[in-house]
């Protein structure tokens, strides 16, 4: 009845809604994605989820730039359950919009088709019309819910941010989009997934959520930016280098569009604007910007201008009209991506014509430091080079661009196994400095030997004066036995759970407080590793003397040989005593320890955990590093599609499985 | 859970300045003229004993079997920590606990969780992954992390350059002092001062005996790494960080759980003898 009723109240049947959802939803996908973040030097990995709609038959999908832009790995399922890889093929951030392309080839059961849906007209939705949200919110199967467009002109207030609110590397998001507002229930993993009409038309890309409330980018830019990523691999806007606000209320104007400043060099002052000049009409359409809301369709008017094109304004100046002429050109990105390069510990991008705008430079040469590594080459330099300098000459040659940085990285580490140091230039807001980087890769961890001391194999815990009254031996101090190591000294020595050691050669155990646990240990430290040693011993109420060889400490995990697989990204070590001991494994029972899985690895997408004790990898037992090193060099060397770690993880086996994409850059 | 591993530090220096605090117990004592002149001259003699150690260390977070990525669950950082050369090869004492403090974060976050059935089962690692000896010239010498003994908290650092003769500090037979005995404690500020040597002259304010005979100063002096000598000149032993803490102690601002002390002579020559030799000493013996 509830049902019923809420469909009513928006004039619904279930026939048309099971008819527009319908459309659409075989052409749902769930994207599992690792991308990476430059972050303290490095490229980090993070593994993330959104939604995507095929909107092609050959299997185009359109999603957010902010899911994809930065991935290195893409995975597709399908409203069937189907998984399928897929490749990124354009990503434009100003309108956070990508586009990725499924491999069929990859699927179990490869499909020549896809099913696919088609844009619908945004422009044509109005306050009210009921809309669907359609994806895999939290990384669920494909799912959809039900609201109402609650507003068609969404922006992001001055009380929110303006429209910088939202930026992607570096594009204010909000100087293009106005999103469809709407009240269909969309969480995190729903980014990229459609907004679905009545008709079954994808109206607009979910990109954003607040609460209940969800905004949509419109199909009217998703649709046109989806198509030239298509076309072109990426999206070519204009640039004139104008920025425009809204009419100031007290120039009692109506109609217009203010200037309120020119870029330095740029189209729009050659073409002689000022500020405070009110633009009346662009390339014969007349304009008119007097809210807030008007900003991104007067903004889009510009960027679509084809590049190159002259347009003619029309302004009015000091109450007089005229007309100039403004020669477009090619806008760019504000960022380009990042990369790490480990010789320098840092990772660069190269600055483009907008971005050295912004830096108030007059060229593009130099490489800007976006994140270091603290102990790296550049953190350790003096004066050390940090996030945002710009480095512009290495060992005295100037350097342009990222390539150019690798390129004399290369030379300056080719055939040289130790660090270089190397006088490196850099800028600093306006100061041009000098330092020296150590540029190469160092070894990193070395395991560090603890000091062997004697050792009696077994847990005890103190004798407390609590328990020596309890037991009626009021007046002896020392350790309890806990737990007996097996085919330990101790254990052929005799001893047994619950003795009570009081004497260690006839030296009193000085221990009867929880706090002097170490008494005992440091004890028996002075001995040399071997020595027999005399332990006055209570059993059941009698005092004995029993003899005991001191081992040595057994080798802690540290000490353990390890070897890190760098494509998979996880570190195997040979099991150290204290895991056999606490995981209870008899001294012939093998196995790798995993002591570190990198986040968003080929381990961890496995689901590899740091603590699993590794068996076996492809059916080949791994009981020691250098089997290890064999089995990994050969499934390196082989390349096979499947690869299975089988380990222990508690009292369960786990059978762990990934299919890897051997040509992914790691 | 870099915001839980600064507040859990944060905590951690509150606890240890409370301690230090409780602990002074010697606001004044009068210095013999004799003593101020040793000490003088002790300073003199051993200030280029003392040495600051440059660490890069690694600390990684890992929760429930996976390493928490970024800058929550990675962090590099760059300490620096006095120690003494005890060998004219440039081997250095450094406190351990200086070095990787992870045990100790361990224990702190097993406390905290409460249910042990349902603990998140968080642990921290930590790594050192570049070492630096700076002389007291200046000069900057690479190095390694040769040795460690977590229960004396004691360090080994050795430089990878063959050949060194440094001024040194020879842990010989030391004397045993007794409670209230004068003593010098010799350091070196960071580098924000010019790492200048530092000298104070204290008293014994304690001994130890368990787990090992350990020497307690009274307020002033006994900077970890640094040595510490009689009020004739004689080494007594380098104070480093006796650790007895666990949840309680730290809850309940228990005195003594973690407080720097002086480790006699004999403690650290006898862990010294285990000292790997260098690869090319090795070699020279075998060839």
């Amino acid at each position: 009845m509830a049902e019923l009723l809420w469909f009513s109240r928006l004039n619904l049947t279930k026939v048309q809604i099971e008819n527009a959802v319908g459309k659409v939803y075989p052409a749902l996908v769930r994207i599992y994605v690792v991308v990476y973040e430059c972050m303290e030097g490095r490229e980090q990995k993070f593994q993330g989820a959104g939604s995507g709609t095929i909107i092609s038959p050959d299997g185009y999908v359109v999603t957010n730039h902010h899911v994809v832009g930065k991935a290195k790995y893409i995975r597709c399922t399908l409203a069937d359950k189907e998984e399928v890889e897929a490749e990124l093929v354009g990503t434009d951030a100003l309108a956070d919009i990508a586009i990725i392309k499924l491999k069929p080839e990859t699927m179990k059961n490869p499909v020549k088709e896809f099913p696919y849906a088609e844009f619908g007209d945004s422009s044509k939705l109005k306050i009210g019309d009921p809309v669907f949200a359609m994806g895999s919110p939290l990384a669920f199967l494909q799912s959809v819910t039900l609201g109402i467009v609650s507003n068609t002109e969404m922006i992001f207030s001055i009380f929110s941010g303006g429209e910088d609110a939202l930026k992607l590397d570096g594009e204010a998001v909000g100087s293009l989009v106005r999103w469809i507002q709407h009240d269909a229930l969309i969480l995190p993993g729903n980014s990229g997934g459609p907004l679905v009409n009545m008709e079954g038309k994808v109206i607009g890309v979910n990109e954003i959520g607040f609460g209940g409330l969800g905004g949509s980018i419109p199909a009217s830019i998703a649709h046109t930016v989806s198509a030239e990523i298509i076309k072109n691999g990426e999206v070519r806007r204009s640039w004139i280098g104008m920025d425009f606000a809204p009419l100031l209320k007290s120039s009692g104007l109506e109609q217009g569009v203010l200037v309120e400043g020119v870029i330095s060099g740029s189209p729009a002052e050659k073409a002689g604007l000022k500020p405070s000049d009110i633009l009346l009409s662009y390339d014969g359409n007349p304009v008119s910007v007097r809210w807030d809301e008007d900003s991104p369709i007067f903004n889009r008017m510009i960027l679509e201008t084809p590049i190159g094109k002259t347009v003619k304004v029309e302004i009015l100046r000091a109450g007089e009209k005229t007309n100039l002429q403004i020669t477009t050109i090619a806008r760019g990105k504000v960022r380009e991506d990042e990369k790490e390069v480990l010789e320098w510990g840092a990772t660069f991008r190269d600055i483009t014509p907008l971005g050295a705008k912004e830096l108030k430079r007059d060229t593009t040469d130099g490489i800007l430091v976006t994140s270091i590594r603290a102990g790296g080459p550049c953190g350790q330099a003096k004066p050390e080079i940090a996030s945002l300098d710009i480095i512009v000459s290495i060992g005295g040659r100037p350097v342009k661009n990222l390539a150019g940085l690798k390129a004399i990285t290369a030379e300056i580490v080719k055939d040289k196994d130790k660090i270089v140091p190397t006088i490196v230039g850099f800028e600093r807001k306006n100061q041009k400095l000098l330092t020296v980087v150590r540029i190469g890769l160092s070894e990193e961890e070395n395991n560090v030997p603890n000091v062997k001391k004697a050792c009696f194999l077994a847990s005890v815990q103190v004798f407390s004066s609590d328990l020596a009254e309890a037991m009626g031996i009021g007046d002896k101090k020392g350790v309890i036995i806990t737990q007996i190591f097996p085919n330990s000294p101790v254990e052929k020595a005799g001893f047994k759970v619950g003795d009570i050691i009081t004497q260690v050669n006839g030296m009193e155990i000085k221990a009867s407080d929880p706090a002097d646990l170490r008494v005992f240990p440091n004890m028996i430290r002075q001995f040399p590793i071997g020595s027999k040693v005399e332990m006055t011993t209570i059993r059941n109420g009698k005092e004995t003397k029993m003899q005991v060889e001191l081992a040595e400490t057994p080798a802690q995990e540290n000490q353990m040989k390890k070897h890190k697989d760098a494509f998979f990204g996880f570190t195997a070590r040979e099991m150290a005593f204290n895991d056999r001991v606490s995981e209870k494994l008899e001294s012939e029972q093998n196995g790798l320890y995993i002591s570190a899985v990198e986040p968003a690895c080929w381990a961890e997408l496995a689901r590899m955990r740091v603590g699993d004790v590794l068996l076996s990898v492809n059916d080949s037992a791994v009981n020691d590093i250098d089997i290890f090193k064999k089995v990994m060099g050969k499934i390196e060397r082989e390349k096979p599609k499947h690869i299975v770690f089988f380990v222990r993880r508690g009292i369960h086996t786990r059978y762990l499985e990934i299919e890897i994409d051997w040509n992914l850059s790691k | 859970m870099k915001r839980c591993r600064l507040s859990m530090l944060a905590l951690v220096g509150f606890v240890i300045a409370a301690i230090l605090l409780l602990n002074n117990n010697a606001l004044t004592h009068e210095e013999t003229k004799g003593t101020v002149h040793v000490a003088k001259e002790t300073m003199e003699k051993y200030k280029d004993v003392i040495v600051q150690v440059v660490l890069i260390v690694k600390t990684k977070v890992v929760y429930q079997g996976r390493e928490i990525p970024g800058g929550l669950g990675k962090s590099e950082d760059e300490i620096e920590v006095n120690g003494t050369v005890v060998d004219p090869s440039g081997l250095t004492v450094i406190s351990n606990f200086a070095t990787d403090s992870s045990s100790f974060l361990n224990e702190q976050l097993a406390g905290l969780s409460g249910n042990e059935e349902d603990a998140p089962h968080i642990k921290t690692e930590q790594t050192v992954t570049s070492v630096k000896i700076v002389t007291a010239d200046g000069k900057e010498y690479p190095a390694k992390l040769v040795l460690r003994d977590k229960d004396l908290d004691l360090a080994f650092v050795r430089p990878e350059e063959k050949g060194l003769n440094l001024p040194c500090l020879i842990l010989a037979q030391a004397p045993e002092p007794k409670i209230l005995d004068e003593v010098i404690a010799i350091s070196r500020l960071d580098r924000s001062c010019n790492r200048q040597p530092s000298v104070a002259i204290g008293r014994i304010a304690s001994i130890v005996e368990k787990p090992q005979i350990r020497y307690m100063l009274a307020a002033a002096g006994g900077d970890l790494g640094c040595p510490v000598f009689d009020a004739s000149g004689n080494v007594l032993g380098i104070s480093l960080m006796r650790s007895e803490i666990n949840i309680k102690s730290l809850l309940s601002l228990r005195a003594g759980a973690l407080l720097p002390m002086i480790l006699p002579c004999k403690d650290i020559a006898k862990a010294m003898k285990q000292v790997p030799a260098n690869k090319e000493e090795k070699k020279e013996e075998t060839d």
